[in-house]
């Protein structure tokens, strides 16, 4: 059950900053939902996810003397699960490595879909069809179309060009639109 | 976000993920809880943020309580006026001031007339006469009397109840009133000391430190003889008409010294002896000698030319001391912090020297001849210029890709730190301190309070940090070593320069902070103006 969404207040976040647990545990509640989302749509598994989730929140109790109040503090907290959810999986890669495979064979000659394919999806199916991406290719449309960053965001973030980021963008689409053609193909009669 | 184009696969995308998620597991918080460190108690949180300003009052009080001890003593050194003295004989003298004997006076009249000299410091025509009207009947009251007499009260008590008395009286022809017609001759120093050949035992007039050796009663008795003359070179002035007293004078007077005085002019009328002065020499005689404290009147203008005001302020070039090792928090997670925390100590390693500024208002405090002591109030601006920095994007900090770390092109950056100080500094003076120009070392201590800045915190961001919310240690102290250089331009107003270097004790961060231990330091020439009150 979501909780729903509030602007968490400046008395909550003051008896955080005093390190009250009481505090702590409602901020985590309020929070821990969505950040939970956030980390499953980056990390490659869920374990890997709730890892993230668990680095989020000691970073954000320890940090929270750096929130300045400029935009919400769920945006601020948004962005902590970000980082820390991509470090994460910059560290399941280097733990991990896979062999190479060229991504742009994966999306050749396969039909694409409409947007209206993504209405016939649960949302726990959706995620797991973007998890069928390759990992550079689904964080950045993560990046790109649900958190909102632009490329120079992205760039930044990720330390690529700027080009690579509109080039994996656009890969990641055509690859998506393809497994969501699939998908509904699949399920027609 | 600029870039951005409307697209309805990604829109449907976010309406679908953006506020998706799913419910933690429930040992998960359980988990963040043992990481996270344990809760302050406000009472240890006040606590923590007390001590150091009780701490710094405690330094505070004990520095200005040496000052005032190193004061004191600095004032209390004896000087002895050289001899022969002389002591002048007021018209006021057999009855505004009285000395008593040994036994009558005891130690309880010393500080009396010590106030009374204190009372009196820069009167001129005062007269605090010391007299023996009767060995055995002066009593406390009497010195009492005599030390509150005033100038003014002092000239119109001599027309009334002592006027000059017969010949043969003890106040005789001195006591109608007098003037110092010599003044030069009037002025007994303040150590002057008296002591009578007679060898019985001395009688404190004045401060404790004062000592003035009596004959006895029976001594004076012998008042014709010589031993019961004034055995010190005495200046009679008489007054015409009691307008001025003498200036200054802390003569013992006598009866036995009244009466010393007509022997050496027995046949000398009253009118006469009240018309000119009257110097009886007796260098044959013992001398008397009075000492007095310096603090009883002479010495206090001088308290007040001790203390100056000045106003200094200059650049300095400021940089930063990294420590040894890390802070560390054992509470929090290797991995990701870890890897930030070294990005800040990167960060922090790269940055170089720069230029601050600094503005100081003291009270200065001459102690003794060479030392002093300052404290006021002061800004202090610390600066340090960053070569690069990781990410200059507020929004999201730096991550690691492909192993390594991504930074941004080189942009230059300015870390500074502003502090709110109160120096204290010990000054001792070199050289000769007649000249024009004069020299000496400072060193003291800084309490310096953080009021913030900007400078990378642990997100390798530059942040504007405030008072609240920093990193950084809301209170630091740092130790100061210069040279102080003065130029007197007019008789109250010096120009100072003080090349000083200062140096921060404890690391700007806080232990808990993850920040690399870092001690500022700072070199510059403080350039001001000093104000000296007389």
């Amino acid at each position: 059950m979501p909780p729903p969404i509030a602007p968490v207040d400046e008395a909550l976040l003051a008896a955080c900053r005093r390190g009250e647990s009481a505090a702590q545990y409602q901020l985590y509640q309020r929070l821990a939902y969505r950040l939970l989302g956030v980390c499953l749509r980056y990390c490659p598994n869920r374990a890997e996810a709730e890892d993230a989730l668990q680095n989020t929140f000691v970073k954000i109790f320890t940090r929270l003397d750096q929130y300045r109040g400029q935009g919400p503090f769920e945006a601020w907290a948004r962005r902590i699960a970000v980082t820390t959810a991509l470090h994460a999986v910059e560290q399941h890669r280097l733990r991990h490595p896979t062999p190479g495979t060229d991504p742009d064979d994966l999306a050749a000659d396969l039909p694409s879909a409409e947007p209206s394919a993504l209405e016939s999806l649960a949302a726990e199916d959706l995620l797991a069809l973007l998890n069928t991406l390759p990992p550079g290719y689904r964080t950045v449309l993560n990046l790109y179309a649900v958190e909102g960053y632009s490329h120079q965001e992205i760039a930044e973030l990720l330390g690529i060009a700027e080009g690579t980021s509109k080039s994996q963008l656009a890969r990641a689409r055509r690859l998506l639109e393809s497994r969501l053609a699939t998908q509904h193909y699949q399920q027609l009669p | 976000m600029t870039d951005r184009t409307p697209d309805d696969l990604y829109d449907a995308l976010r309406d679908r993920l953006a506020d998706y998620g799913q419910e933690p597991p429930a040992p998960l918080w359980a988990k963040i809880r043992a990481q996270l460190p344990p809760p302050v108690a406000a009472p240890q949180l006040r606590r923590r943020r007390r001590r150091p300003i009780v701490l710094l009052g405690l330094l505070l009080t004990v520095l200005s309580a040496a000052g005032w001890q190193l004061w004191l003593v600095s004032r209390s050194g004896p000087a002895v006026m050289p001899a022969p003295q002389t002591v002048a004989l007021g018209s006021n003298a057999p009855t505004n001031a009285a000395v008593a004997s040994p036994a009558s006076a005891g130690p309880s009249a010393s500080p009396k007339l010590g106030k009374a000299a204190l009372e009196n410091p820069g009167m001129s025509g005062a007269s605090i006469s010391e007299t023996k009207s009767s060995p055995s009947t002066a009593t406390t009251d009497n010195l009492r009397l005599a030390t509150q007499v005033r100038p003014d009260s002092a000239a119109s008590r001599r027309s009334g109840p002592y006027r000059p008395q017969p010949a043969g009286s003890v106040a005789g022809p001195f006591a109608g009133g007098s003037q110092a017609r010599n003044p030069r001759l009037a002025v007994l120093s303040r150590s002057a000391r008296v002591r009578y050949s007679a060898g019985q035992p001395s009688l404190a007039v004045g401060s404790t430190d004062s000592s003035v050796e009596l004959p006895t009663a029976a001594a004076f008795s012998t008042s014709g003889s010589e031993q019961g003359r004034l055995p010190v070179d005495v200046v009679v002035a008489p007054s015409a008409g009691g307008h001025k007293a003498v200036e200054r004078s802390t003569a013992p007077v006598f009866g036995p010294v009244a009466a010393s005085a007509t022997d050496y002019a027995p046949g000398a009328p009253a009118s006469l002896l009240a018309s000119r002065p009257v110097a009886v020499l007796s260098p044959a005689l013992p001398q008397p000698r009075v000492q007095l404290r310096t603090d009883t009147f002479s010495t206090a203008p001088a308290v007040v030319r001790r203390w100056t005001v000045q106003v200094l302020a200059g650049p300095t070039l400021t940089h930063q001391h990294l420590g040894a090792e890390p802070a560390s928090d054992p509470s929090l997670p290797t991995g990701i912090i870890t890897y930030l925390d070294s990005i800040v100590n990167e960060f922090s390693r790269r940055e170089r020297m720069s230029t601050g500024y600094s503005a100081q208002v003291q009270v200065r405090r001459v102690l003794t001849g060479r030392w002093s002591l300052s404290t006021g109030l002061g800004y202090q601006e610390y600066a340090s210029q960053t070569t690069y920095v990781a990410s200059t994007s507020t929004s999201t900090p730096p991550i690691l890709s492909s192993g390594v770390f991504d930074m941004a092109p080189p942009s230059p950056h300015r870390s500074t730190y502003r502090f709110l100080t109160v120096p204290i500094r010990f000054g001792y003076a070199l050289g000769q301190s007649g000249g024009r120009l004069r020299y000496g070392l400072l060193a003291g201590i800084d309490a310096a309070l953080y009021l913030g800045g900007n400078s990378a915190g642990k997100e390798a961001v530059p942040t504007a940090w405030s008072i609240s919310g920093s990193p950084y240690r809301p209170l630091s102290a740092s130790v100061s070593l210069g040279l102080d250089f003065r130029y007197r331009l007019a008789s109250h107003l010096e120009v100072l320069a003080q090349p000083t270097a200062t140096y921060f004790l404890n690391s700007l961060p806080r232990p808990l902070s993850g920040l690399t231990p870092h001690h500022l330091f700072g070199a510059g020439a403080l350039l001001g103006l000093s104000y000296e009150f007389r």
